[in-house]
């Protein structure tokens, strides 16, 4: 292929050939097959002209494909592409050159049509022998796979597939079995018996040993790797459909600590942290998306990641600030050798709730009302039998008697999500693209509901080989993000979805929205448009180049680096209007307007920002061999410039709630501008030792300075050192010998420095919050500005230092049968920046500023096992990873003289003072002097411990929690993999366990509806072994915190499955298609076991007002041609 | 050349060009402001005062929900109302018994707010010393301002908490100090000289009813005399001067009579419509109060926003309101009748079944009961089926648990809980008015035995309802004068820390129900009274004072003594 072409008639050319069918399962190898439909014409009329001297083959080669619609097919390694060769002919046939360019060699060639493939003699020599066994291998969509290797399992004698896949080999007498094994494929070992014939399927290797790893800055195979770093594969982040990347990470890698906190198109991330808590104040991991930080995972189209990589320990110190909370490195996809692969993908999902929380129904939550009143001395006030009966019935709903399931009401049963993808990617030597675009479209989980996602993405990755030397690349990607939403708060909705008395109709029988609190909020309008929309659209253009330089002047060394420009812009427009609900009907039997309906006003919010972020990163490189050393340096430079900026208006009394209407159209009258900016640089300086020894012990060391402008002159550096180490052991001569069983056995240690300056920033300043429209004075309406002093200035403030431990064992035996993983860590965090407010008073006049004084440890081990099998077709995997944390308050400010259980240190971080329960108050503890009670304790209420015995409750006998409220201590999770032939499956349970939920009751009662177990087993004088409390709002849970309602929200989940079937190559191509796989997937199926019980025990608020996680349930179809 | 050899030539010196910016870091925020760009220039000077005045508003919080502007908080803690649903635990606990150092509600803001509003204040007087090239003039009254502000606050510490310490500086993070409670005598002294220095300079506008538009709403000498009047009209009272040093009295009538004088000479007299007085911005009685936002705006409400959801919590269930406080029926039993009697007076002719008939006026300007015209309709509260009872159309959460609602600041065209457009009640917030001023002053002259002159004055505020003079003398007149406070300032935060000035809370309060008028109609259509029973409140000795944090006693290394009882 020629180098100087324009890109266009290169890729034109590429096409060209798009005839045949082409795949890349490994870097080193080329696979094809032929085409029943060829044909030898095109060779027998084709003529070449061709002069070289001493030029390597590899050049004629790509001569002769450049001039021409040939293509070579070969495999490198057993092709000399570097020997020099002359030749001259003119005008002729191809079979002349090339007979003329391997005469003296044992390479042979077959053309067949277009195709040239070129094999050494003996590979086309064992087509032609007839010996014992033969077969055909092939890749798992039927292609077939040559250069396989088949070896008598014991003996040397071995043979390799030729270009069709076929083998024939000589087996000895008594030779059990044949062991085929190929580069990135499962190898196999199948049981001669008396078999001639064994046909084999191979499989690429799911986490082959050879398998690469992105580990910053660089890669590794991941026996060699030093650090703990767990890998993903694109094709897992791909099988789960699910809307949003970030949820698609639980359960599959250990140390992974996944939970989702919404449900809501477009805000429905998932908090991801890595081995737990670390820190005292930002936590969340760093994501590295091609080299660039981009802040989250959550809107990546999956189907564009090669991989994904976890940085757990001291190997994200190459990452050095933001990196002390873990690494999530994320690499797309790129173009390979070979022919176009167009693919194309289609998703449609339906989603739901997990968890429906069962309320009370009508009858049942005004029969608990009933009681409150008596509870609260307004026995008057109870409803009649007669009316309780109505609402039982149903007889008279428009009069408030009816029993409404707001819920239901309002949430659909099944919301679709579609997904569309296509890519395209192949290229040759010198120029590979990739190339993707995406579509999602999520709708609202409720009915008539005006909330929505839609997303289109596009991504196109080029590498362009300049020379031998000089290696270029462009990746340009961007996003649009369109969100809209009803202007009502979710928060508000789901609370009103749960808590409405359901003695009031959504509509009245005329089909009249009801106006229920009379305030004009009704769920059936807050979820949908009727109020007017906010729509926030957003766009993101990340673009790169960069440059890899193999420098001429010493043998090893290179330069590489890149400059990226990412653009984003975002607009919000939020309309608001009025929408008309209706009273119940009055005397004269109309139906009054409620409230909403009197409000004229109109209005209009538009903001718009944007935002850059610039970034520059260049690397020298250095590579050296000699002898049994391996030596890998680099040295780097990078640096960022973000900044972004917004503006906003605002008009009232819009003329029109046309869709279209501007800010124009509003009254100049109480009109708003408002806008603000930000801007934060950074600069880094680091670099990266890496050595080894004979392929047995391995060394990475790095130095990482970073520069932050947020603190003062002086202290804005940080230097974060790591240091790892690793030896093979499986390597060494004597294990090999003694236990050939064992494939791989490595020891892995790592300790280093990270920084962490993600805290409120410039402290050392004190600064002023100019806030305008503040203070009223000066007539009416006049707002005036303020400023508010920030804290006081922290002259010393700089990064807070995590030091983190790891060690490590991966083993590997009888060929994967049994693989596993093994980590146990130790961070440290030292100078956490955190307020000394428990030492000193708020009267004393200082608006503490964040102090480097913490210290805090995180601890915990993570396991992997692996049991990988295959029975004839049938192939399996399990895998089943655990992974525990626990932190602990190493130094934290403590209050002088602080009470022994309510001290902070020892504790985990963020522990709260709770009061210790006991059940509830019986009246004979009510009537009991000597049991201690607070201030208007009655029987049935909330039984509070007096636990430093004074015989008082008081504030003295609350206890700092040990429990780990919200973040789990132990995520576990199982992954199963089968296939066989066409068939492939796919589950993937998640788990949690040590993790508690503080569910809040404080609306239980006459305000809200509630759960109806606390209905169903609430006290009364005739139920004093009641789990709950007496219907009564005063009760002690209400103003304290207390562990009454601290309840385990374990779980174990099934959060993927997915059952997906290749159709037989012979049928695809009736089609004219490659490959065609259908699948039904889904998501957070069910819940195998919930210890919450009442709502999803990932749930994000403390009484399940929130967008819920979704089950979703897929069925997809994916093509290539 | 090649152009394949050229390009990494060019590439490397790019990177090296852009990549070695030396300043790289060396950025400051742009979205904030610091020392340098704020206390040396009039305009942000003037901004910063503005940021000081919100000390006013150290009862707002973040959490809207249920919550009341400003201070009509105390009410529920008081005689006046009960408050049917809970702000951050303040009244379940004070109710039942349960107020404690670690438990007590949002009087834990209330101090950390007022004295950070106090730290904004000190810092302004720590930097005023850079405002060399502003106006001298305005830097004169700037600092008075904030002298107000902070005494203020002090005054506002020194009612909930009694002595508390006095912190006039800026401490640095290296060098602070955690100083001991000064004595209330301390305080009260601070106050008063804070006050007296700038009556001596004299540099703020007289009274909002002389100065320009746009000074309204900012400190006055008027003011600064009320506070002064006020200061010592606590400082002389039981609570504070248990053995009842008359000189204390003499002291605090001066100050109140030169309050009175001052605002008098200034522009200030009684506003002719009690029933207006707390709808009409800016009228001739306000002598200093903070307003509230009513337009509209696109961040909706808030501390941030300065929106008063008053006609929102206040009002009845029918005209949408939350009905947030509950009026009691012994604050009702408090309005006289139209002739000046008692109601339990067997002359008053007084019916339960005609309660509303020939009282005070007052009480209907206060309060809404069944029967009240109100936004086009009458108030129902009567079972069953009455539109603003617990069987309303809207019904359950939002009745009165009590019977009656709020009226007094509720404006009849204010929309209640205008979501959608996030309008706020206009209301002013009175913290003093001229009635006040009377009061005070006729409390200290019945101390100190002169009668006559304290009949005078309650005669003008009583003459403005249209109220027959008193005649009372001695203990009957203190009696008097103690209901008519509490019917004139029904729910301008006087009742509860009257009470405990007075140190009679426990007295009046503890122990005691709440009480309540049930209201029931038969088919007929003819309705019964009945007074029932609620809630009973307690209200212990202890309670005189509130509770000082115990974190901040802790805090303290217990520097801080707490307040007796806890």
């Amino acid at each position: 292929m020629k180098k100087n072409k324009p890109f266009g008639e290169l890729f034109c050319h590429s096409l060209k050939k798009t005839l045949l069918t082409m795949r890349i399962a490994v870097v080193l190898m080329i696979l094809g097959i032929l085409q029943a439909h060829a044909n030898d014409a095109y060779s027998q009329k084709t003529r070449l002209s061709v002069n070289f001297s001493q030029t390597q083959l590899v050049k004629v080669l790509d001569q002769i494909e450049s001039e021409s619609e040939f293509f070579f097919l070969y495999n490198e390694k057993l092709l000399d592409t570097e020997r020099k060769v002359s030749i001259t002919e003119k005008d002729q046939l191809i079979s002349v050159i090339l007979d003329d360019l391997f005469a003296s060699t044992d390479i042979r060639y077959s053309i067949v049509d277009r195709k040239i493939i070129l094999a050494p003699a003996y590979l086309s020599e064992a087509a032609q022998q007839q010996n014992k066994v033969t077969g055909t291998v092939t890749i798992k969509n039927g292609e077939p796979l040559p250069g396989v290797n088949v070896v008598v399992t014991g003996t040397t004698q071995g043979t390799l597939t030729d270009v069709a896949g076929k083998y024939s080999i000589e087996v000895p007498q008594g030779s059990k079995s044949l062991r085929f094994s190929f580069v990135g494929m499962e190898p196999q070992e199948i049981s001669i018996g008396t078999l001639t014939q064994i046909n084999v399927t191979m499989a690429e290797s799911a986490i082959g040993l050879e398998e690469i790893v992105v580990i910053g800055y660089g890669t590794r195979k991941k026996e060699t790797l030093t650090g703990s770093i767990s890998k993903v594969e694109g094709t897992e982040m791909k099988m789960n459909p699910s809307p949003n990347l970030s949820s698609s990470l639980g359960g599959k890698v250990p140390g992974i600590v996944s939970i989702n906190y919404s449900g809501q198109p477009g805000e429905d991330g998932n908090k991801i942290l890595i081995r737990g808590l670390g820190t005292l104040g930002d936590n969340s991991p760093l994501i590295i998306v091609d080299g660039i930080d981009v802040g989250t995972i959550d809107r990546l189209d999956p189907n564009d990641i090669e991989s994904l990589s976890v940085l757990k320990d001291a190997s994200a110190a190459i990452y050095g600030s933001k990196a002390a909370n873990g690494v999530i490195i994320v690499t797309t996809k790129r173009g390979s050798k070979g022919k176009a692969i167009i693919e194309y993908g289609y998703n449609y999902g339906l989603g739901q709730p997990t968890v429906k929380p069962q309320i009370a129904n009508g009858y049942e939550y005004n029969k608990y009302v009933n009681a409150y009143y008596v509870a609260n001395n307004e026995s008057g006030k109870q409803m009649s039998d007669a009316d309780l009966e109505k609402i039982k019935t149903g007889s008279d709903p428009d009069n408030y008697f009816a029993n409404t399931d707001w819920w239901s009401t309002v949430v659909r049963d099944y919301t679709p999500i579609q997904r569309h993808t296509a890519s395209i990617r192949g290229g040759t030597d010198e120029l590979k693209y990739y190339a993707s675009a995406g579509y999602l479209d999520q709708r609202s989980v409720f009915k008539n509901g005006a909330d929505g996602f839609k997303q289109i993405n596009y991504r196109a990755n080029l590498d362009w080989q300049l020379s031998k030397s000089i290696k270029l690349g462009i990746n340009l990607s961007g996003r649009f993000d369109d969100k809209t939403q009803p202007n009502t708060p979710m928060s508000d909705t789901w609370w009103m979805a749960q808590s409405i008395n359901p003695r009031y109709p959504a509509y009245f029988s005329n089909g009249l929205p009801t106006d229920v609190y009379a305030d004009g909020w009704n769920p059936v309008m807050m979820v949908s448009d009727a109020g007017g929309i906010t729509e926030d659209k957003s766009n993101s253009y990340q673009s790169m180049m960069t440059f890899e330089i193999k420098l001429p002047w010493v043998k090893g060394l290179s330069v590489d680096g890149w400059y990226s420009m990412d653009k984003g812009q975002g607009n919000s427009r939020k309309q608001q209007y009025p929408w008309t609900v209706y009273g119940r009907k009055d005397a004269n039997g109309n139906y009054p307007t409620g409230i909403s309906n009197l409000l004229a006003q109109i209005s209009l919010f538009e903001s718009a920002n944007w935002n850059s972020s610039e970034t520059i990163n260049s690397k020298l490189n250095y590579v050296k061999k000699f002898g049994k050393h391996d030596l890998n340096i680099f040295v780097a430079y990078e640096q960022n410039k973000y900044e972004s900026k917004w503006i906003s208006g605002y008009r009232n009394d819009m003329i029109s709630t046309n869709k279209d209407a501007q800010l124009f159209m509003g009254a100049q009258l109480g009109q708003v501008a408002n806008g603000s900016a930000y801007k934060m640089n950074r600069q880094n300086y680091f670099s990266r030792l890496s050595y080894n020894y004979s392929g047995k012990y391995y060394l990475d060391a790095t130095f990482r300075r970073d520069g932050s402008p947020i603190f003062p002159a002086g202290k804005r550096f940080g230097n974060f050192p790591s240091i790892s180490a690793s030896w093979r052991i499986s390597e060494e001569s004597f294990l090999k010998n003694s236990a050939p069983y064992i494939n791989n056995l490595k020891l892995r240690a790592s300790w280093g420095q990270l920084g962490n300056d993600r805290v409120a920033e410039y402290q050392y300043l004190t600064a002023y919050n100019y806030v305008d429209s503040q203070v009223l004075m000066g007539g009416a309406n006049n707002l005036l500005p303020a400023f508010y002093p920030g804290v006081n200035a922290n002259p010393n403030i700089t990064w807070e230092v995590a030091e983190n431990k790891n060690v490590g064992i991966d083993a590997g035996l009888w060929d994967r049968l049994i693989e596993v993983e093994f980590d146990l860590f130790s961070n440290s965090r030292k100078n956490i920046l955190i307020q000394r407010n428990a030492s000193i008073p708020d009267y004393v006049g200082l608006k503490l500023p964040e102090e480097n004084l913490g210290k805090m440890r995180n601890s915990g081990f993570e396991i992997l096992l692996t049991h990988n099998k295959q029975i004839g077709d049938f192939k399996y995997s399990i895998s089943g990873n655990y992974s525990y944390n626990n932190n602990e308050v190493i130094y934290i400010d403590e209050t002088p003289n602080v009470l022994e259980w309510q001290k902070r240190t020892g504790k985990p971080f963020g522990a709260e003072l709770y009061y210790q329960t006991n059940g509830l108050y019986s009246p004979a503890d009510i009537a009991d002097a000597q049991v201690p009670k607070y201030g208007g304790a009655e029987a049935g209420d909330i039984k509070v411990v007096d636990y430093n015995k004074d015989g008082v409750i008081n504030g003295d006998d609350r206890v700092r929690m040990d429990k780990s409220l919200d973040v789990p201590r132990v995520m576990y999770g199982f992954n199963l993999k089968g296939s066989y032939k066409g068939f492939d499956l796919n589950i993937v349970f998640q788990g949690a366990e040590k993790v508690y939920r503080y569910l809040t009751t404080d609306d239980i009662g006459i305000r809200g509806n509630f759960l109806k177990e606390y209905y169903t087993n609430y006290w009364t004088e005739s139920n004093q072994s009641a789990r709950w409390p007496k219907a009564n709002p005063n009760t002690f849970g209400s103003t304290n915190n207390n562990d009454f309602f601290v309840l385990p929200a374990g779980y174990l989940r099934l959060s993927f499955m997915e059952l997906g079937y290749n159709i037989p190559k012979s049928i695809a191509k009736i089609v004219m298609l490659d490959n065609v796989r259908f699948y039904f997937s889904g998501s957070n199926l069910f819940l195998i076991y919930n210890k919450l019980k009442y709502y999803d025990p990932e749930m994000a608020d403390s009484r399940g007002n929130y967008y819920p996680k979704q089950r979703i349930l897929n069925f997809g179809v994916n093509v290539s041609f | 050349m090649k152009i394949k050899n050229i390009i990494p030539i060019l590439l490397i010196s790019a990177f090296l060009a852009v990549g070695c910016s030396k300043d790289l870091l060396d950025i400051k925020p742009v979205d904030k402001f610091t020392e340098a760009n704020v206390f040396t220039d009039a305009k942000t000077l003037e901004i910063y005062v503005n940021g000081c005045y919100r000390g006013f508003y150290t009862f707002d919080v973040l959490d809207w929900w249920f919550s009341l502007p400003l201070e009509h908080f105390t009410s529920p803690l008081s005689d006046e109302n009960y408050a049917k649903f809970d702000f951050w635990g303040t009244w379940i606990i004070n109710h039942n018994g349960a107020l404690d150092p670690s438990n007590l509600g949002c009087f834990q803001m209330k101090w950390s707010k007022t004295y950070e509003s106090v730290k904004n204040c000190n810092l302004f007087m720590d930097n005023i010393a850079l405002a060399k090239n502003v106006d001298p003039l305005l830097v004169g009254r700037y600092t008075d301002e904030v002298r107000f502000i902070r005494a203020y606050l002090y005054f506002d510490l020194l009612r909930y908490w009694g002595g508390v310490p006095i912190v006039t500086t800026v401490p640095s993070l290296d060098n602070y100090k955690v100083t001991p409670r000064n004595t209330p005598e301390q305080v009260v002294d601070f106050i008063v000289s804070e006050l007296d220095q700038i009556i001596a300079l004299d540099k703020l506008p007289k009274s909002n009813q002389t100065c320009e538009d746009s000074y309204k709403g900012r400190a006055t000498m008027a003011a600064v005399h009320a506070l002064k009047a006020r200061t010592l009209l606590y400082a002389a009272s039981p609570l504070f001067n248990p053995s009842n040093d008359q000189s204390k009295w003499t002291i605090a009538a001066t100050a109140c009579k030169a309050a009175i004088d001052y605002a008098e000479a200034n522009g200030h007299q009684l506003f002719a419509d009690y029933g207006k007085l707390f709808i009409t911005p800016y009228n001739s009685e306000e002598i200093f109060i903070r307003s509230w936002w009513s337009g509209t705006s696109e961040t909706g409400w808030g501390w941030g926003q300065q929106v008063s959801l008053l006609d929102l919590y206040f009002n009845s269930p029918s005209n949408g309101g939350w009905c947030s406080l509950c009026p009691t029926q012994d604050m009702v039993e408090s309005y006289e009748t139209l002739e000046g009697k008692k109601i339990t007076d067997p002359t008053s002719g007084y019916k339960l079944d005609h309660f509303w008939e020939n009282r005070d006026p007052r009480f209907a300007q206060s309060i809404l009961f069944d029967g009240s015209q109100w936004k086009g309709h009458k108030i129902e509260t009567f079972l069953p089926g009455g539109i603003d009872s617990n069987e309303g159309p809207v019904g359950g959460w939002n009745y009165s648990v009590t019977g009656y609602f709020v009226k007094k600041f509720l404006k009849e065209d204010v929309v209640p809980g205008d979501y959608d457009t996030k309008k706020g009640s206009p209301q002013h917030n009175i913290i003093f008015r001229l009635a006040e001023l009377y009061l005070n002053y006729a409390e200290t002259q019945i101390e100190l035995g002169n009668d006559e002159e304290a009949r005078k004055y309650i005669n003008m505020v009583r003459a403005r309802s249209t109220m027959p003079a008193i005649a009372d003398a001695g203990a009957a007149l203190k009696e008097r004068y103690r209901n008519e406070r509490k019917v004139e300032l029904f729910m301008e935060n006087h009742r509860y820390n009257d009470l405990r000035r007075w140190d009679i809370a426990t007295s009046v309060m503890d122990n005691k129900a709440i009480r309540a008028i049930e209201i029931r109609k038969s088919d007929s259509g003819a309705k019964t009274y009945n007074i029932e029973n609620r809630q009973v409140i307690m209200f212990p000795e202890r309670y005189r004072f509130v509770p000082i944090p115990k974190d901040e006693i802790d805090r303290s290394n217990k520097v801080l003594i707490q307040n007796p009882g806890y």
